[in-house]
């Protein structure tokens, strides 16, 4: 299963992703964990992804299959500690623009 | 690369076309490339490199040998301009011009992890060319080391981009 610790705060879902790659590798058993959320209906969750060097188009397509889907039922989903490779890949696809991205967990949890 | 060694260096790894054995012929493309980025003084190369080295490698192995696995050939080239990375597989053969070829950022609602993957490694990479020859599937992508050069300057305003 995909290292990742899931807590909640104040009503908000913390998925706190522990690999160092979200990639083809990984993204299999994310998307389990993506459709366990999304069964849970219109949910908000953060996904804080500090601990991941490197991320891939499939690692990616989760996280926005993930914000579309869960926005669809009504949720919403903030991402936080971008950083590295994947904000660099995030910077070249404009989903810094697209998707609310904060620092930290903590600061994305202000006001959700 | 440092003085005293013969250009281009040239690295070859061979691996079976599945995702279990990326990893080990990534670890040779990013030490070269983190060799590269310290004596160049280049940042953001390896993470460049990197990622349409992981693109290119997942589509082969997910389009190309869909069907029928096969080896997977990778070639770095570095010399004192420019790194090559030259990926060859014998599976089927694709449209590159058609497949992800726009160079438009995708649109959310529309971003597809197909086309994704492509424009990632066209926007990674100064120059990327694909033939097919005979059996062969050749994907050349061309990272000039002048351009991160010329952008790791910015590196210290907090631009980490190649």
């Amino acid at each position: 299963m995909l290292k990742h610790e899931l807590t909640e705060q104040a009503g908000v879902v913390v998925l706190r992703v522990q690999e160092e790659n979200l990639d083809a590798l990984t993204v299999p058993e994310a998307r389990l964990l993506v459709e366990q959320l999304v069964e849970r209906g219109g949910i908000k969750v953060v996904f804080e992804m500090s601990a991941v060097k490197v991320i891939d188009s499939s690692g990616v397509a989760i996280i926005v299959s993930l914000f579309k889907r869960l926005r669809a039922l009504g949720g919403a989903v903030r991402v936080a500690g971008v950083a590295g490779q994947p904000k660099d890949i995030f910077a070249m696809l404009r989903l810094d623009q697209a998707l609310p991205i904060f620092p930290t967990a903590d600061e994305a949890l202000k006001g959700f | 690369m440092r003085d005293g060694e013969s250009l281009p260096l040239k690295f070859t790894a061979s691996v079976p076309g599945e995702l279990r054995f990326r990893d080990l012929v990534g670890s040779m493309v990013r030490a070269v490339c983190l060799r590269v980025e310290r004596d160049a003084g280049c940042a953001g190369l390896e993470w460049r490199l990197m990622s349409a080295y992981n693109e290119a490698f997942n589509n082969i192995v997910e389009h190309a040998y869909a069907v029928t696995p096969g080896e997977v050939e990778v070639v770095l080239l570095v010399d004192d301009d420019e790194v090559v990375l030259r990926m060859i597989d014998h599976g089927a053969g694709f449209d590159f011009d058609d497949a992800g070829a726009s160079d438009q950022v995708p649109a959310l609602d529309s971003l597809s992890e197909g086309g994704m993957g492509l424009f990632i490694i066209r926007n990674a990479m100064s120059s990327v060319t694909y033939e097919r020859r005979q059996d062969k599937n050749l994907l050349t992508m061309t990272k000039t080391l002048s351009e991160c050069a010329a952008v790791s300057s910015a590196t210290s305003h907090g631009d980490p981009r190649c």
